[in-house]
């Protein structure tokens, strides 16, 4: 819908006058979360004209010290108050205030001990950071490389583009393809577009190998861990991704996540959009959008009609999600982000655990919220220990 | 973007908001209020919905104010974000109106009660939330300044602990508790605005 047009819109709709078919193309354009930017681009700079030509009003203390209070109030711990009985609960409220700095005073030691979690102040968590192997086995430790131009590969070059993306350049004259690995250690992650404009995210502790130009019938790359993969459309050349003797997944063009983990008991394959064939030994299985296969320790390939497709995926959009996991399956996706090793002492117990999480937030973030979920651990250097 | 000369807030108070001071923030809502009201008032012509988008805003403000100081010009920021929140209530009204219409179907007693506006409760309790999940020595840091109203310096010396720890206490504290309304699906990340004031 044209900029304009949506501000009329919404003008008409809230003073009433609008008709019934106008007011439903209005609604599902706003319930479209991807049209807030065009939203935003087109109010601000109206805004911003309205502040530079009008003559501002004064400011009405009946109308706004209320919304003020409230605002002051939001990041602290009483409930807010509605402030028609405020003028007399602000003396009750400071009376309290002056009565808990007296008993502060009075029992709190000036320097309280550490609590146990602020030990783990030293563990940070995960980063963009990788490393490339080229073809002639030189290493390039990519978290301190400069952006720009990394290497040149025959005739492809490697650009670092930016803080945590590699992106390899087409060969003019496709010559003979060579081999690279970028992998991602425990805290880890990366950005990779591949020769064909296909691109991959390289979730912590997990590799991939592929060749420096596409130039055979199929464009096949192999990986270790956890990928999320965009693959560009390319009819005439099916993308294939190999999970080294367990599992390949033959493409087109599509999106879809492996989850492929040594320590996890399972292989998942998420695919997001498009279609793709999973191969595990002499199974095969055609998963729709939507769905996902798991390839169980028994090696039987399972389709799954309606995964958590949220949790599956959540890592690449910077969260934990995690939906009734028990603590090993959470702890072994923390100790991968942190760089820590995680020890369980006795039964780990069949207790479910659900919960998000920026993975940006420091480790003594999350240990506070498992704390506080009645899961508790020790701590000494980066090993945390998770006890009964 | 031109600024008008009376929205000018002083460096001062900017720098006084990020302390946690109070009186500062009283005045920068007091002079900025107005201006949106006017600005906002021409698009929006709802003062309930004015009303709501400029108190989300500000509750914004407040839970970044430790980053004001460091942005070129704090109050261009501030309108953009009053533009976010001004999507997110229309996006909510579209939802209320529904919601109306039902009740107006079933012919309801209830019908034309007037909905509490649940929007600020919901901020309010989330971000108690996350404050209850924060570790006990930034819990703590927290609340004297919060609770108690003392300044960095004055809680450094209180607890024995680095002028400078305490500060960047408080900030990871700030960052947590707008990470936390991120992944509640409260708010959109904000900080991706403040690359583009």
């Amino acid at each position: 819908m044209e900029n304009q047009r949506i501000l009329d819109l919404v003008q008409q709709y809230l003073s009433g006058g609008l008709d019934a078919g106008d007011k439903e193309s209005l609604f599902a354009w706003l319930r479209a979360e991807e049209n807030r930017e065009t939203f935003v681009e087109t109010l601000y700079p109206l805004l911003m004209a309205s502040l530079a030509s009008q003559e501002p009003q004064a400011y009405q203390h009946e109308e706004w010290d209320e919304v003020l209070h409230q605002v002051l109030r939001s990041d602290r711990a009483a409930p807010v108050i509605p402030l028609r009985r405020r003028r007399w609960q602000w003396v009750a409220a400071a009376a309290v205030l002056l009565a808990g700095a007296v008993c502060w005073k009075l029992f709190y030691p000036t320097k309280p001990a550490a609590p146990v979690i602020t030990q783990a102040h030293a563990i940070i968590p995960g980063g963009k950071r990788a490393v490339l192997t080229l073809s002639d086995g030189r290493r390039v430790t990519l978290d301190s490389a400069s952006n720009g131009l990394v290497a040149q590969q025959g005739d492809a070059k490697v650009v670092k583009v930016d803080s945590g993306a590699l992106a390899y350049t087409a060969a003019a004259k496709p010559g003979e393809a060579m081999y690279n690995t970028l992998a991602t250690p425990k805290g880890g992650e990366y950005h990779l577009t591949l020769p064909d404009g296909s691109q991959v995210w390289l979730n912590a502790a997990s590799s991939i190998t592929y060749p420096t130009a596409f130039t055979g019938n199929d464009r096949t790359v192999t990986m270790t861990g956890e990928a999320y993969f965009q693959v560009a459309a390319d009819a005439a050349k099916p993308f294939r991704v190999r999970v080294e003797g367990r599992q390949e997944v033959d493409v087109l063009g599509t999106q879809f996540d492996i989850k492929s983990y040594e320590d996890e008991p399972v292989l998942k394959t998420t695919l997001l959009q498009g279609s793709v064939d999973v191969l595990a030994g002499r199974q095969k299985t055609h998963p729709l959008a939507g769905q996902q296969t798991v390839l169980q320790t028994d090696g039987r390939l399972r389709l799954v009609t309606e995964p958590d497709l949220e949790s599956a995926v959540a890592w690449k959009s910077g969260l934990f999600v995690f939906k009734n996991e028990d603590i090993p399956s959470i702890m072994r996706q923390i100790s991968r982000w942190y760089d820590i090793t995680v020890h369980i002492e006795g039964a780990a117990g069949d207790k479910t655990y659900t919960g998000q999480m920026p993975r940006s937030a420091p480790i003594t973030d999350v240990l506070a919220w498992m704390e506080a979920s009645g899961i508790h651990f020790r701590i000494k250097g980066n090993d945390i220990t998770v006890q009964p | 973007m031109p600024e008008n000369p009376s929205s000018h807030i002083a460096r001062e108070t900017w720098e006084r908001v990020a302390e946690g001071d109070e009186t500062a923030f009283a005045l920068l809502f007091q002079t900025l209020v107005p201006q949106l009201q006017a600005a906002l008032g021409k698009w929006l012509p709802s003062s309930e919905g004015v009303k709501e988008v400029i108190q989300e805003t500000f509750i914004r403000v407040w839970l970044n104010r430790d980053q004001l100081p460091g942005l070129e010009k704090p109050v261009n920021w501030i309108f953009r974000v009053a533009s976010n929140e001004s999507f997110t209530w229309l996006k909510k009204q579209t939802a209320r109106d529904r919601h109306y219409r039902q009740l107006a179907e079933q012919q309801s007693a209830y019908a034309l009660h007037p909905e509490q506006d649940l929007g600020l409760q919901e901020t309010a309790q989330l971000v108690r939330k996350a404050l209850a999940q924060l570790p006990t020595q930034k819990r703590l840091i927290y609340e004297l300044s919060r609770e108690q109203g003392l300044k960095t310096a004055e809680i450094a010396e209180k607890l024995g602990l680095s002028h400078s720890h305490v500060r960047n206490a408080l900030s990871s504290s700030l960052k947590f508790i707008r990470e936390y309304l991120v992944a509640a699906g409260k708010v959109m990340a904000l900080m991706a605005v403040f690359l583009r004031t």
